[in-house]
């Protein structure tokens, strides 16, 4: 490896957005013909760094050289001139053009639409594309759209290729597929940079791996002389010993029971598919999965943010299609803590004070906005969660993270819920405040209140959780008692590697035994 | 190896500025426009070539000018007071993020419906004073139906379909303008192309005169401006305007019907729309054309946008605008310059003064000391170069 020849490097590289740092030195060295994977958890910075490659964005500091040479990046169009394409995670094409309309779209040398089929038609048939050049973008599926864009950028004669988590979107086969065509690619003497958290890809597909964790660069490691489990300590760091309480309380009857759910995503296709389950009161029901298996989607149907067919009960009685609003008319006390803090959760601009007020405000007598006892409960608040700001009256964006998340949780919490539903409550947060959001959460759970907690983070979710529950792709893959499971068997579940539902269909899991609904289905889990 | 080490860097990046002090913003924003007056006056003697303080005394004359047997510029006020109404009519909506261009037609509908009413009243109206006050209130109780018919219009199309609001509501003014077109020529029975003056002789339907003909105008529109304060600031409907424009998908979440408010606001927003509309008709104009109410919807939009939708502000800036308007318009007559484009051009001046001056009072530029641009201007400056940027 080390005779090899340097194609890319990037030199303490830094970039940061007001005053965190999303990139902090980085150094990355990328040979001629090799696949190089970076690595890192939601949030460490790994798209920054393909950003500021790619020309999207400027570094504020730090130098990028190729074939040993200084190169000023600004644009898109001048990583272009430098031989770097980059596939972006989320595609940009233009829907009603074609898919060779699309490649050629922006090229300064003009050819004729027959000599560009002819070129694009040479490069899928090097690579093994399989692709209809002439289909329109919109009728294409994910997989055929991401085709596009690779042949978009090979189509510019590259030599360095960004793919930003390009599996996240496929299937198995289709991630088998992808992987050969980048293989070739490599033999092609092409220099290959692949973005992703799944250890399993990482392991299969590239030479070496650099790994970054929370914008700085950890260090690369050759992957045939490494394992899984080095990789995920270098990528979340020492493990910190979790100090989290489970509270042990005595079973109540089941307080939200979800039927068959079915949900959609945004662009129609299906988030979550027959999903089971439900919450009881004074126990925290864990959501383990993969980033964007429906996590979102689930959340959002649940609080009647999103249209969904299934059955939804409260304490037997159906809540099927009720809008937020409605469910705060019939009395039912539910608190819902977005992934979304600032755009789902809470009106960024407005302050404190105001924010506070958001599910109050109907309350108060008379046309005004009782404002006052408003301020009073702020005050409150930011004392008893230790909350920093300059103002009561500065709008909640210009807080931290941790600042914002306890004025949400306080606001919510405030309403005295019965079913609380959260997503990733202590993303973005450091150590201190994700142990008071446990905390209280914990406390919430005293009160007999329902939780759904979705988390990323395994260890919390093994030490923290009563039962986990498991999505991948959508699909339940069982729910496990935290205490008789491991971390491998859930990862396994993750991945879809292994599925309790179809190893044991008469545990009817998701089914509660005590159910309000009907007793035909005992978890006999339970 | 190439010689240059470093990546080059754009001259300058745009930085947020994190708290100026609010006294220091409104020192500014006064030094700005103060600044700004005496450039456009200079602009003035350029052109005009007399004495310079003579000019601005002109202007000062020009725009309080009192008309015979009144003590007050009732002018002026009236000015200010239209375009306060139009601003604070449009405020309430882009609170919200609807972008309602549609305030001119939103009024002229109004006052055609006020017109209509007036025009075929006029025996019933004479009949007695109580009829007449009669025939009044029924102007603008149509007034404001037809005003809020037409603001609502694309505020269901918005929420049910969709469609862009700011393309929709500047149709609507063409609608509207053809419409009170149409309408004149049918009242004037083909004969002329507008029925002029209508009930000159009776005055049937006119607002009374109190004080001057424009007191009880600027009095509704301040009683107008002061609900709407308190409206914007105060009340749960207000506060619900203010959670929608700013997320709305937190107002869909914490249970707020959203195409409920943005369908109410626009009610309101017509409600002042119809008055205004009323005021037209029956206090100032007693006639309509498809040009009464100018570009003052437009204007609006840049009062409340720059006034950063604060009722007061817009009151401000609303009595600069009418003021270098009057004023400016005197010096173009006084010193025979033909047309009016110097008042154009003064409050261009003023208003990108102000935008530029917005500008720096939310953000900051923050020069990369390794671009060479900076450098060399650096050296230039190195013996006399005074900290921080002045535009203001």
């Amino acid at each position: 490896m080390e005779n090899k020849e340097i194609k890319l490097e990037l030199r303490n590289i830094s970039k940061h957005f007001g005053g965190v740092y999303a990139n902090k030195n980085v150094n990355l060295n990328l040979y001629k013909g090799e696949i190089l994977s970076i690595l890192g958890e939601n949030g460490s910075g790994k798209t920054t760094l393909m950003n500021v490659l790619s020309g999207i964005y400027t570094p504020d500091e730090g130098e990028i050289y190729i074939n040993s040479k200084l190169a000023h990046i600004h644009s898109p169009k001048d990583a272009f001139e430098y031989g770097i394409g980059m596939v972006h995670q989320h595609f940009k094409l233009v829907d009603t053009f074609t898919a060779i309309e699309n490649i050629i779209l922006g090229l300064k040398e003009k050819s004729s639409l027959k000599e560009a089929l002819d070129k694009a038609s040479t490069i899928a048939l090097k690579y093994g594309f399989k692709i209809d050049l002439k289909k329109k973008i919109h009728n294409m599926s994910v997989s055929e759209k991401q085709t596009v864009e690779i042949i978009k950028v090979l189509y510019r004669e590259v030599d360095i290729l960004v793919l930003d988590e390009p599996t996240a979107v496929l299937t198995p086969q289709e991630i088998e597929k992808l992987f050969n065509i980048i293989r070739k690619m490599r033999e092609d003497n092409k220099s290959i940079i692949i973005i992703t958290h799944k250890l399993n890809e990482v392991m299969s597909i590239s030479d070496r791996v650099s790994i970054l964790r929370k914008g700085e660069y950890i260090g690369t490691l050759t992957t045939k002389d490494t394992n899984e489990r080095e990789l995920t300590n270098y990528m979340v760091g020492n493990k910190v010993d979790l100090k989290l309480e489970r509270l042990k309380l005595a079973a109540t009857k089941p307080t939200l029971e979800i039927r068959n759910l079915n949900v959609l995503k945004d662009d129609g296709t299906q988030a979550i598919k027959d999903l089971n389950f439900f919450l009881r009161g004074g126990q925290i029901l864990g959501v383990a999965g993969i980033a964007g298996c429906g996590q979102k989607e689930l959340c959002e149907a649940i609080v009647g943010l999103r249209k969904y067919k299934g059955d939804i009960t409260h304490f037997g009685e159906s809540i099927v299609g009720y809008t937020p609003e409605r469910i705060k008319e019939i009395g039912i006390r539910m608190s819902f803590i977005p992934e979304d803090r600032l755009g789902l959760g809470l009106a960024p601009n407005l302050s404190i004070v105001d924010n506070l007020l958001l599910k109050s405000y109907k309350q108060s007598k008379g046309i005004f906005v009782d404002r006052k006892s408003a301020r009073q409960e702020a005050l409150e608040i930011m004392e008893r969660y230790n909350v920093s700001a300059e103002s009561i009256d500065a709008p909640v964006k210009n807080l931290s993270g941790g600042n914002i998340q306890k004025i949400l949780l306080g606001r919510e919490i405030g309403t005295d819920p019965n079913v609380i539903i959260t997503a990733y409550p202590v993303r973005g947060l450091d150590i201190n405040s994700s142990y008071m959001i446990y905390d209280i959460l914990n406390e919430e759970k005293a009160k007999n209140t329902a939780i759904l907690f979705i988390g990323e983070d395994l260890d919390v979710l093994l030490t923290f959780c009563d039962k986990i529950m498991v999505l991948c792709e959508g699909r339940n893959m069982g729910i496990v008692h935290t205490k008789e499971t491991t971390k491998e068997e859930i990862g396994l579940m993750m991945t879809g590697a292994k599925n309790l539902l179809e190893m044991y269909p008469e545990k009817h899991y998701g089914f509660a035994s005590d159910s309000l609904i009907d007793n035909n289905k005992e978890e006999v889990h339970e | 190896m190439v010689e240059d080490k470093k990546v080059s860097m754009p001259l300058f990046s745009v930085v947020k500025r994190d708290n100026l002090p609010r006294l220091k913003a409104i020192i500014i924003r006064i030094a700005t426009f103060i600044l700004t007056f005496f450039l456009a006056m200079l602009i003035c003697f350029f052109v005009i070539k007399e004495n310079y303080f003579e000019i601005i005394g002109t202007l000062f004359k020009g725009a309080t000018v009192v008309s015979k047997g009144k003590i007050l510029p009732w002018r002026l006020f009236m000015d200010t007071a239209l375009l306060l109404a139009f601003a604070i009519a449009i405020v309430a909506p882009f609170k919200m993020k609807y972008w309602n261009m549609g305030a001119n037609g939103q009024v002229l509908v109004g006052a055609l419906a006020a017109i209509v009413v007036m025009f075929y009243m006029e025996d019933f109206a004479v009949k007695s004073s109580f009829n007449n006050v009669l025939v009044i209130l029924l102007m603008l109780a149509v007034s404001i139906i037809a005003s809020v018919i037409w603001a609502v219009i694309p505020a269901l199309f918005k929420v049910f379909f969709n469609t862009n609001e700011t393309l929709f509501t500047l149709m609507m003014n063409y609608v509207a303008s053809a419409l009170v077109g149409y309408v004149n020529y049918q009242l004037a029975q083909g004969k002329k192309e507008s029925p002029g003056i209508i009930n000159s002789d009776s005055e049937a339907g006119w607002l009374p005169v109190v004080l001057d003909k424009y007191f009880l105008p600027i009095l509704i529109i301040i009683i107008i401006t002061v609900i709407i304060y308190f409206y914007i600031k105060k009340t749960k409907q207000g506060y619900e305007v203010a959670v929608v424009g700013d997320s709305i998908n937190t107002a869909k979440y914490v249970g707020m019907n959203t195409k409920k408010i943005i369908i109410r606001t626009l009610v309101v927003s017509g409600i002042i729309c119809g008055i205004i509309g009323f005021i037209y008709s029956s206090a100032i104009n007693h006639s309509i054309d498809p040009n009464t109410c100018g570009s003052l919807g437009f204007t609006a939009v840049l009062v409340a946008w720059l006034s950063n939708f604060s009722p007061i502000i817009i009151a401000g800036i609303s009595f600069v605008l009418s003021f270098l308007t009057l004023g400016t318009s005197k010096v173009s007559s006084t010193y025979r310059l033909g047309n009016n484009d110097l008042s154009n051009v003064i409050i261009g001046l003023i208003f990108f003064a102000i935008l530029v001056c917005e500008f720096f009072i939310r953000f900051k530029l923050k020069f990369n000391e390794e671009n060479n641009i900076y450098k060399a201007i650096k050296k230039i400056f190195k013996k006399n170069r005074k900290d921080g940027v002045e535009e203001c």
